[in-house]
């Protein structure tokens, strides 16, 4: 019958592992082929029986459910992954995507997902649907893509400058960057306050930024602060 | 520590002076002495004259014999009466100054008796210049005995006074050298002793740091090893909540959709569709207490994601701004336990800023540099006076400190009112065992 979806379900909690099949079996256009508990037997069962959908959990014994998913593609191409997991985090979701993954569910909407997922799936669309209260995704997404900074001249710092940036960049509190080259605090706050309006930055994570794509954490700068200290 | 410093040191000057001080006392005895020498030399001296005038008496009594000059016989004259009364002057001195003393009385009253007779026979003499040539001749071998007496007298007198004076010297050079002896004898003691009591004490000192230092570690060996019980624990509770709660609730959600299947009859159908979305729920409410129990996202993905979806999660739970920047770090192969304690220390820190800060952006940076690995939470909030909040230790700073402390990292905690708080966590990666090396 080839209208009906061949399914195998990979995951070692064996309660949801046979509630899901049994809830997948009782559609009419489904058919769970097979149920395993690790990543091994899960490829091999997919070599075998060449499923159109592998339901697999990220997360058990042995081989786990990403190493599945990436290596599917080559041992049973037709086969398409849908993960099913507990994490709820934007982070999984786009390892598991960065892996081949088709879908994506969260076993806390599995009951009312996974049956739209698999027909999904199955129709060669991907399906990503995470709970996550708003803007998980987007944070996952900005985190991803961190916006660069502009490129600001080096010539424009003083050398000072430059040396209290490394050394904040570097992750120095101000007193210690003070203690570092040898001048008081107010002289850190005053220089650090300087840069960044030179720079047009106002935080210190843009300042590891800008420090980072300058290069000015490579160690041949070392010796700048070497000079400062002495 | 510092006192007993003090204590050593004082010590030390104690004996410093002590020694000052004896050396001083030596120096004092020795110019006593040398006074003491220089008061007895002049009877020696006086003697010696004396034998002097008397001899030039003599020879100017012989020179007047023998030319009959009469120049020579005034000067043999005063010379003689010089001589006399030097030594009615140096007599009365002696007596004065050693009035016991038997054998010189009596040379003096030798000595006395023979120039007075010598004061006659020269004026004897001096008269007998027309004296026939033998008498003179006999009158002056007496007078020559007579001298020659006189002149041995004085001699026994000087030899006397130079025993005397050897005498003298040799009981000052004496009681000198048992002076010194002891004064430096008592120096030596004391410094010995304030050495001693230095030594001891500074042994103590190592004692009780090397105490305290001990203390410390095994402190910190304590606190480390609740942490990891802790930890361990909780992680055990997160997997157990994750592999059964979890997984049973999401089953029971699924068999719920089942049973509201199409053909089911209507009021069973919304019954378990409600029974599912309480399923759900609770599966959902579950995912997140295991988050918050455990960060599991170190030990597949690694702390700077771990970190990447805190700040994402304080920023979406806070509505505050959560920047993170990971430099050179996120390659570092930080074992699990370590890494958790940076994390830990990293949401004690955002949860400061968003709670007692109202901070409203967070830099949170990890970076590495050098063999070491330093984090920094950086926030624009309230901040705290750093003396006020080690006192009070509110702020979960204690914890962060132990966190530290038990894996051999320091921590530094920077913040003024209104300026915002910087914590910066720095752990050296080459240390091998975390907790055995975190003696300060």
């Amino acid at each position: 019958m080839s209208a009906s979806i061949g399914v195998v379900l990979a995951d070692d909690h064996a309660v949801l592992r046979e509630g899901l099949a049994a809830l997948i079996d009782a559609q009419p256009d489904m058919t769970v082929l097979a149920q395993l508990d690790d990543g091994a037997a899960a490829l091999t069962s997919c070599r075998e029986l060449s499923p159109d959908v592998l339901i697999v959990d990220l997360t058990m014994p042995g081989v786990g459910g990403l190493e599945v998913v990436e290596k599917l593609a080559q041992q049973a191409p037709r086969t398409r992954a849908l993960v099913l997991t507990m994490h709820d985090n934007p982070r999984y979701l786009r390892s598991a995507l960065a892996a081949g993954a088709a879908g994506y569910v969260v076993k806390a909407l599995a009951a009312r997902e996974v049956l739209d997922a698999i027909r999904a799936v199955h129709r060669g669309e991907a399906f990503v649907r995470v709970s996550l209260a708003g803007g998980a995704l987007g944070g996952a997404v900005a985190t991803a893509t961190a916006p660069r900074l502009r490129g600001v001249p080096k010539a424009t710092l003083s050398q000072r400058e430059r040396q209290v940036l490394r050394l904040i960049a570097y992750g120095y509190t101000n007193l210690e960057a003070a203690e570092a080259l040898g001048v008081g605090k107010k002289s850190i706050d005053s220089y650090r306050e300087r840069l960044q309006h030179k720079l047009g930055l106002s935080r210190r994570s843009e300042l590891v930024r800008y420090a980072l794509d300058a290069g000015l954490l490579s160690a041949e700068h070392d010796a700048d602060d070497d000079a400062g200290e002495g | 520590m510092r006192q007993s410093r003090l204590i050593i040191f004082a010590l030390f000057a104690v004996g410093l002076g002590s020694v000052a001080v004896s050396a001083l006392l030596v120096h004092r005895v020795s110019s006593t002495a040398a006074e003491i020498q220089t008061l007895h030399s002049p009877a020696l001296a006086a003697a010696l004259s004396l034998k002097g005038l008397l001899s030039h008496a003599v020879q100017s009594g012989y020179a007047h014999q023998l030319t009959g000059d009469p120049r020579q016989r005034a000067a043999f004259r005063t010379s003689l009466a010089r001589a006399r009364r030097q030594f009615v002057a140096y007599a009365r001195t002696a007596r004065a100054e050693q009035p016991g003393e038997e054998t010189e009385r009596a040379l003096l009253g030798r000595i006395g008796k023979l120039l007075g007779e010598l004061e006659r026979r020269a004026a004897a003499l001096s008269r007998s210049t027309r004296l026939p040539t033998p008498d003179r001749a006999g009158a002056l071998s007496g007078y020559q005995a007579l001298v020659d007496r006189a002149l041995k007298a004085l001699d026994t007198l000087v030899a006397h006074e130079h025993r005397e004076v050897k005498q003298v010297d040799r009981l000052l050079r004496g009681a000198l050298g048992e002076a010194r002896l002891s004064i430096w004898g008592v120096a030596a003691a004391v410094l010995l002793l304030v050495l001693g009591t230095a030594v001891m004490l500074q042994r103590a000192l190592g004692r009780a740091n090397a105490a305290l230092a001990e203390q410390r570690r095994l402190r910190d060996r304590f606190v480390e090893g609740s942490l990891r019980v802790q930890d361990d624990e909780r992680r055990r509770i997160a997997r157990e909540l994750h592999d059964e709660t979890g997984q049973a609730l999401s089953a029971l959600a699924v068999g719920l959709r089942q049973l509201a299947g199409p053909e089911a009859p209507d009021e069973t159908h919304q019954a378990a569709a409600r029974l599912q979305a309480i399923a759900e729920d609770l599966v959902d409410g579950i995912g997140r207490l295991v988050d918050g129990l455990h960060p599991q996202l170190i030990e597949d993905q690694g702390l700077a994601a771990a970190l990447g979806h805190l700040a994402d999660k304080t920023q979406r739970a806070h509505g505050v701004q959560v920047d993170l920047e990971v430099a050179g770090a996120a390659g570092v192969a930080l074992d699990a336990g370590r890494a958790l304690a940076f994390y830990r220390v990293a949401q004690e820190a955002l949860t400061n800023a968003v709670r007692h800060g109202k901070a409203t952006q967070i830099d949170i940076c990890l970076v590495r540099r050098a063999g070491a690995l330093r984090l920094t939470v950086e926030d624009d909030g309230c901040g705290f006076d750093a003396g006020v909040a080690a006192t009070q230790g509110g702020l979960g700073l204690p914890g962060m400190r132990e966190r530290a402390a038990a894996l051999g990292a320091t921590l530094a905690v920077e913040s003024q009112p209104g300026a915002g708080t910087t914590i910066a966590m720095d752990l050296a990666l080459d240390s091998s065992s975390p907790a055995a090396e975190a003696t300060p």
